[in-house]
């Protein structure tokens, strides 16, 4: 009989025969940064510990589950709550493990770790931001502190009390974003606020109190908005908090005030927020993922991505990503929460790239991409070659400021150590991938110049110069033009202003001359002197830039009495209009004829480039140095400086940027 | 007649009492079909019959259901086997026999009265690894009227056993982190017999209960930091009456049970105190039930009962996901029940069962069950001693179930579903068991089959919120087998052999329609529900020596419902476990003594019966038995 039983047992147990755990080794390919790879976080099973990380390399449409297990022999752990990528390295958290691991980006080994101890105040770590290369936070489901660890190291650094914030004596801290020196935090259970942190500080500031309950998750976009959407909490008979519905915010994270509040028309929904590469986009997972733009007073009616109904039922879609580097979305579904859950891929325009099958409850995304530096050392067909963009850059010569060996969101100091003419040669590639240089507080400039002659329209637009400006954020720059008079293909001729709005108006002074000095230590404001009798500084502001000198390396010094090492720009100045109260900057615009600056020439033009806010200029505005119509047939070169002087505390002096320069005849 | 048709496993005191560390859990993983999950040593455990879920096992406990009204489970871990002298483990339709809901079966454990055996005291003492320390004391007095039994049993263990947690880098050798228990129950039983009344019995359990909660292995906190911990409370009385007249039997039945249950994650940073978990429920429950058999001829048997439980419940909690109470209700359940049972010829019998119940308001369908049982003849029925002889008899049934919603399911906030309906069970069975014994060997044999689907199966699942909400989304088909054996071989010079085994084949296949269109789970087998599950009990007997083998087997069991092997969490490999005991008896003129030595996992098996839960090695324990004589 018993013979009999175990027979049967041999009979109907050949599955080890199938065993074939997640496999083992490296997983291919063995660089995820090089193909822009995805990496999904995926939850597990609360209690069960088995949380996993897959990745999915899009070039080749392969997946890999199980990496942390087959690269680090060892769990990843109870439920991974998030993960991001910076500087190279992964970090995720795995909430009811309370860990915190990091991962070197390419070989997902783990690097280091940190776990909540009776010596710091880690419970169940959720969200991590990172505020410098040495500083990040790390928000939690149960502690009353937001803690700070050295992602470096991960060496514990501290924390800042939240505690009471929230109510039922929960203090559950969720996702981070920053503008400035400021972090934003909503808070998710049973509280209807966010949170603002001064980074620099690491103090709470500041709490906005919203109309609904449960901040669940949010975006920053392109215009300093702060995007916020909650679930509504939950109503029941006799008891509950909110009202179930949930609402989208646009909050001025300058301002801090709330500008939009728009209720959903769903019950019952998983919400997510996530925002393309350029900010621009928004993407709102509310059961179904919709789109909407950044400047849309309204939420969109019809959904971007429907999810899919089954038997009449809908899909529960659990997770939203989009790949910033080019605003692929990811869509993912844990279908029961107990079996592999299945991602979903869609082009930027909602087209179905690829379905795969992944680990339990896939619920956070992260994509790698090359650092800054990567991506300069790229090769060339990453560049896009057009002719009716400059040629050359001759002479990139910033003036100080927090953006100029690097910038430190990015993650790189792309220019430092750099020989000028290394910084040309950056500088132009940036242009052909439309990528910003700054050129640094007043007088700092960049020299470039076409090889074939761009004609004077007289009167129609003539050139087109890209830079980021706002409404209530214009870094004004003046732009110069030059003939090859000599015809030896250098800009050794003569320099003609394009005329502005400003232009002989007392908002404009002429032979403008403006000296820095170069810091005599680390982490120093940068001062300097006018031919008008002024002075001021370039304020060093590590939030924005952790880099210890503000000086460009290239820039040449010379050197006065004192033996101060200084550097003069010579140039035309805008008046400093800035304003800063309670937290907010306001740069506003001039009116017209400046770069980087949101003028009745700044817009998306049909003509040269639809998709894109651009600014447009006449070369018929050129006047010659006294004040004359310089009635130039053509020219060959343009100089861009920037104007103004002044700088606030929380965005740091006015620089001009530029994104590229272009003949506006040859689209 | 009684039990015509009904498929049963019988555990005796044998069994049962085998050694006081022991409490049900393991009883029943070593001696049955049933799969027992457990997330540890003296942590949850709870019992799945026929490879349905925890609620599907029906308990009873003097003829009282002890399952909880907010679970509908009953944690096995927390019932010292010692405190029970016998169990019926009643499978699939037998299970109606007793009660309904038992969609898998029913679990019956009585306590036994000791008329006729004087007075008697034992106490055992039990030390063990990881500082385990085991006591039970117990007075018996059985007169010819009266009989009384007080037992107590007191078990204590800091459970800090060692294993290679092979869930972390480096495979650190760790100890197993806040897993102390200290358990104290009492349990006082009295009968009284009387020849023109009738017996009366009175029973008495309480159970004292401080467990903490072991942490996961892929935990990383620092466990001096928090508390974890379960406090149970709970008393459970029965008083019942018993009267047999020549064509009839009466009998009445009232009880309660208080629970009163706290479970605490908690820690304290920088003074500022916070509860992960802070849940608390108290629940009563009051019973009564009235029975009559009538046995108009002597091949006829009639029995009704009526049986009316009220469970009230008091449920609190904190959690992020809700504060305060999830409930404070109260619901009576009501049930009606009437068998007949019919011999139309010598060798077979037909059984009829029909159950009504109803919950609160709502009534659940008429449910109906059939027996039949049919005795092979010409084969003469072995005697009980001594005789010799060979019995075949062949049993089938057919049965429908009901499962009633739990209190939870129903109403706990959030999520609770008070649209929820019952769960619908069909089911039938059929087997033969077999008797053979001659002078100095007995065997005894049972093979039976089963096909049944459950539809309306409630599974609690996420919400968009965070939180879990209960709905009938499952359809489940069971089948398979079950084989159960046991055999004795006595020789003269004093040597016994005795072999008990058991084996079960328990697909367990989700039906249900599909979630989603990349929904894997249709066809597959259930989360944690082994196919194939085993145990041999062989034990060789000589004077006073005794020597017991116990092997014990559950093939893999899958953790996704879309039974995914790609994953090295996807399925735990298969349990083997081998135990040894080894005890040595002493009659002197005063005292009887035994000495008793176990080893748990003989092999030193590195294994989890749960994701994440790691389990002991190899580990020892004494007991020292003494029965005082006079």
């Amino acid at each position: 009989m018993l013979l009999l039983a175990l027979v049967l047992m041999a009979a109907c147990s050949n599955s080890e025969a199938v065993i074939e755990p997640e496999g083992s080794g490296p997983i291919s390919p063995t660089n995820p940064v090089v193909d822009g790879g995805v990496l999904i976080l995926c939850e597990g099973s609360f209690n069960a510990g088995n949380s996993s990380l897959s990745y999915y390399n899009p070039v080749d449409k392969t997946v890999e589950n199980g990496v942390f297990r087959r690269i680090n022999d060892a769990k990843l752990g109870d439920v991974g709550q998030s993960i991001c990528i910076f500087d190279g390295t992964i970090y995720i958290a795995v909430e009811n493990s309370g860990v915190i691991w990091a991962l070197d980006e390419k070989t997902f080994k783990v690097k280091g770790r940190l776990t909540a101890t009776a010596d710091n105040n880690i419970i169940n770590p959720r969200y991590i931001h990172k505020v410098y290369k040495d500083k990040a936070y790390v928000t939690d489901l149960y502690s009353p502190y937001i803690n700070i660890f050295d992602p470096q190291t991960m060496q514990y650094k501290g924390s800042i009390k939240v505690d009471g914030i929230t109510m039922n004596d929960y203090s559950s801290t969720e996702e981070m974003v920053q503008f400035g020196r400021y972090v934003f935090v909503n808070c998710w259970s049973y509280c209807n606020k966010l949170l603002v942190i001064d980074s620099e500080k690491d103090e709470l500031v500041n709490t906005i109190e919203l109309s609904s309950w449960q901040p669940k998750s949010m975006a920053i976009d392109a215009a300093g908005k702060l995007w916020v959407i909650t679930d509504g909490g939950y109503k029941m008979e006799g008891e509950g908090f909110g009202d179930n519905i949930p609402h989208l915010y646009r909050i001025n994270a300058l301002t801090q005030r709330i500008e939009l509040d728009i209720p959903l028309c769903t019950d019952e929904a998983n919400v997510q927020l996530a925002i393309n590469g350029a900010g621009e986009v928004l993407y709102i997972l509310d059961n179904d993922v919709y789109r909407m733009n950044i400047s849309d007073e309204t939420f969109p009616t019809e959904p971007f991505i429907k999810a899919p109904v089954t038997n009449g039922k809908r899909n529960f879609l659990y997770g939203l990503g989009v790949n910033p580097q080019n605003d692929e979305v990811y869509v993912a579904d844990a279908i029961d929460y107990c079996q592999s859950g299945m991602v979903y891929r869609y082009s930027a325009s909602g087209e179905l790239l690829d379905q795969f099958r992944v680990g339990i409850t896939p619920n956070h995304f992260a994509f790698c991409k090359k650092s800054e530096a990567e991506m300069e050392d790229d090769v060339e067909e990453d560049l896009v070659y057009s002719p009716a963009l400059v040629d050359t850059v001759f002479e990139f010569m910033p003036a100080p400021g927090h953006q100029v060996n690097g910038y430190s969101l990015v993650g790189d100091f792309i220019f430092a150590g750099a020989t000028m003419q290394e910084a040309c040669q950056r500088a132009l590639k940036h242009f052909r991938k439309k990528y910003m240089i700054s050129l640094g507080a007043q007088g700092g400039y960049v020299v470039a110049g076409f090889k074939h002659n761009v004609r004077n329209s007289q009167g129609d637009y003539d050139l087109v110069i890209k830079g980021n400006p706002f409404d209530y954020q214009s870094e004004p720059g003046i732009i110069w033009v030059m003939k090859d008079e000599n015809g030896d293909g250098l800009p050794n001729d003569t320099w003609y202003e394009l005329r502005g709005s400003e232009y002989g108006t007392e908002n404009h002074t002429l032979n403008y001359a403006i000296t820095y000095y170069k810091p005599t230590g680390p982490e120093k404001n940068i001062e300097w002197t006018d031919n008008q009798g002024g002075g001021g500084i370039v304020p060093y502001m590590k939030t924005w830039n952790q880099h210890p000198s503000y000086w460009q390396d290239w820039v040449p010094t010379d050197r006065d009495a004192q033996g101060r090492e200084y550097r003069t720009y010579y140039g035309s100045r805008l008046k400093d209009t800035h304003t800063y109260e309670n937290y907010y900057t306001m740069e506003p615009p001039f009116a017209w004829g400046y770069a980087d600056n949101w003028g009745s020439d700044y817009f998306k033009n049909r003509k040269f480039d639809a998709d894109m806010a651009m600014g447009y200029y006449k070369i018929s505005n050129a006047m010659t140095a006294t004040g004359e119509p310089a009635n130039l047939d053509y020219i060959n070169f343009v100089k861009i400086q920037t104007a103004q002087t002044g700088w606030s505390p929380n965005l740091g002096e006015i620089s001009t940027e530029v994104y590229g320069i272009w003949d506006y005849h040859l689209k | 007649m009684k039990d015509a048709g009904v498929q049963q496993t019988i555990l005796d005191t044998t069994v049962l009492h085998q050694n006081i560390a022991l409490s049900m859990s393991e009883i029943l993983t070593q001696h049955s079909t049933l799969f027992i999950k457990s997330y540890g040593r003296a942590t949850e455990s709870t019992a799945e019959f026929r490879g349905t879920s925890p609620s599907h096992t029906q308990v009873l406990w003097n003829g009282m259901k002890i399952n909880s009204p907010m679970l509908g489970t009953v944690d096995f871990s927390t019932i010292p086997s010692y405190f029970i002298d016998n169990v019926r483990l009643l499978h699939g339709a037998s299970s109606l026999t007793v009660t309904d809901g038992g969609m898998g079966g029913a679990v019956d454990m009585q306590t036994l009265p000791l008329f006729n055996q004087g007075y008697a005291v034992q106490y055992i003492q039990g030390i063990g690894s990881y500082s385990t320390y085991d006591q039970f004391l117990r007075f018996t007095y059985g007169g010819e009227r009266w009989s009384t039994s007080t037992r107590v049993v007191y078990s204590t263990s800091k459970n800090d056993f060692k294993y290679t947690n092979y869930d972390k880098i480096d495979h650190p050798v760790e100890y197993n982190k806040s897993g102390y228990f200290d358990d104290v129950h009492a349990m006082q039983d009295v009968y009284y017999n009387s020849q023109k009344a009738g017996r009366f019995g009175a029973k008495l359990w309480f159970t004292h209960s401080l467990r903490g909660l072991p942490f996961l292995s892929v935990d990383y906190k620092d466990n001096t930091d928090f508390k974890n911990e379960h406090k149970q409370d709970a008393l459970r009385g029965v008083l019942s009456w018993d009267k047999s007249l020549e064509k009839w039997s009466f009998g009445a039945r009232a009880g309660y049970v208080w629970q009163n249950i706290a479970y605490d994650y908690t820690t304290t940073r920088e003074m500022v105190n916070t509860d992960i978990t802070h849940s608390r429920s108290i629940s009563h429950q009051g019973y009564f039930q009235v029975n009559a058999d009538w046995m108009p001829r002597s091949n006829w048997l009639l029995t009704a009962n009526a049986s009316v439980y009220y469970n009230h419940v008091k449920s609190e909690d904190k959690s992020p996901f809700h504060v305060g109470e999830n409930y404070d209700l109260g619901r009576a359940e009501y049930n009606l029940n009437f068998s007949a049972k019919y011999r139309p010829m010598k060798d077979l019998t037909l059984s009829a069962v029909l159950r009504e119940g109803c919950y609160k308001n709502d009534f659940v369908p008429v449910v109906p069950a059939f027996f039949v049982e049919y005795q092979m003849p010409g084969i003469s029925t072995p005697s009980m001693e001594g005789g010799c002889g060979r019995l075949f008899v062949f049993k089938a049934s057919v049965a429908r179930n009901y499962r009633y919603p739990t209190m939870d399911d129903m109403y706990f906030k959030p999520g609770g579903n008070p649209n929820l309906k019952p769960e619908q069970g069909f089911t039938y069975d059929g087997g033969i068991e077999g008797f053979l014994q001659t002078r100095a060997f007995s065997m005894r044999l049972n093979l039976s089959a089963f096909d049944s689907y459950i539809t309306d199966w409630i599974l609690w699942t996420p919400n968009a919120k965070g939180y879990w909400q209960p709905s009938n989304l499952k359809k489940v088909h069971n089948y398979g087998t079950e084989m159960m054996v046991t055999a004795e071989y006595k020789l003269r010079n004093h040597w016994r052999f005795t072999l008990m085994g058991n084996y079960a084949y328990t697909p367990s296949i989700n039906k249900s329609d599909q979630l989603a269109d990349n929904d894997a789970s249709y066809g597959k087998q259930l989360v944690y529900v082994p196919c194939h599950s085993a145990n041999v009990n062989g034990r060789v007997s000589w004077r006073t020596w005794s020597l017991s083998y116990q092997w014990t087997y559950y093939s893999e069991r899958f953790t996704t419902t879309s039974n995914e092997v790609s994953y090295i969490t996807g399925r735990l490999k298969p349990y083997y476990m081998n135990d040894i005991t080894v005890e040595k008896t002493f009659q002197w003129r005063k005292v009887h003594a035994s000495l008793k030595g176990v080893v748990n996992n003989l092999l030193g098996s590195e294994y989890v019966t749960v994701l994440s839960r790691p389990m002991p090695g190899r580990n020892f324990e004494i007991f020292l038995e003494i029965k005082p004589q006079w």
